[in-house]
């Protein structure tokens, strides 16, 4: 356990919480209205999880209703 | 000791008697016979054929369901307005074409409309997702975002799927709607002018 949470602190950007990495994608596509190749340098993660995350935010958010589809 | 009597008048009636409730192949071939002599178009035939021998052997057990003794047997049970597997409607039917359509809707692979919408930022030509958006990553993004099944997405897009096109806007306006949010937002975080900080003199 306390390996797996080394290897968390190890891997996140600093100034990023591994935990609210989600939110920041999320903000910096719709607040800031960057695309995935700006996010993805930004925060310093693969641009493949950086859709994988953004994408799993957006069926989230329209999943529960808040945005009429 | 009432079981074996029940036994042995099913047993009996195994050999003979159930010879009067179906007909004898002989009696079918005469009757489709006849019936293929009436009509006169093969097609029709075949399909009558097999809704009078379904409706003969339904029939037949429902006969054979009311010789069987006592009220409380256990019995055959046929719901003739049960859709006929064999029917000629249901053939060459996409049953399965909903749940393939959905894998472009929300994908467990990632490789969806939202993916889709994301790469291209949302950006749309001609009314559809503009699709040259994918030709601007590098081969190692492109390889890491699937561009490849990104472009599969694209083509089902354009054959006008309703889900998808309210995907995309629902996309779009989440965007928007925050991009209002924010503004607004902004507009509280700045700072109060220097008349705010003034105390009003009592």
């Amino acid at each position: 356990m306390n390996n797996r949470n080394d290897n968390a602190k190890e891997d996140h950007i600093p100034g990023i919480n591994p935990e609210h990495i989600s939110e920041i994608v999320y903000r910096k596509w719709k607040h800031e209205g960057k695309d995935l190749r700006q996010i993805a340098r930004e925060i310093k993660r693969p641009i493949g999880e950086v859709q994988r995350i953004l994408s799993q935010k957006q069926k989230l958010l329209i999943r529960k209703g808040s945005i009429k589809r | 000791m009432s079981k074996k009597t029940v036994t042995e008048r099913l047993l009996s009636l195994s050999t003979g008697k159930l010879s009067c409730f179906c007909p004898t192949t002989e009696e079918f071939r005469k009757r489709e016979d006849s019936e293929l002599t009436q009509s006169g178009q093969p097609g029709l035939h075949l399909k009558h054929s097999l809704v009078t021998r379904q409706g003969a052997a339904v029939s037949s057990l429902q006969e054979f369901n009311g010789s069987l003794p006592g009220i409380i047997q256990s019995r055959f049970f046929i719901d003739s307005n049960w859709p006929s597997l064999l029917s000629f409607e249901n053939r060459g039917r996409p049953a399965m074409q909903a749940s393939s359509d959905d894998e472009f809707h929300d994908s467990e692979a990632g490789i969806d409309i939202y993916a889709l919408f994301n790469a291209v930022n949302g950006i749309i030509r001609n009314g559809v997702l503009d699709v040259s958006e994918l030709d601007k990553y590098s081969p190692a993004d492109a390889e890491a975002l699937n561009v490849s099944g990104l472009r599969e997405v694209w083509k089902h897009t354009l054959t006008g799927c309703s889900q998808c096109r309210e995907i995309i806007t629902a996309l779009n306006e989440l965007r928007g709607a925050v991009r209002e949010v924010a503004e607004t937002a902004d507009r509280d975080d700045q700072p109060k002018s220097d008349r705010d900080h003034i105390k009003p003199i009592s």
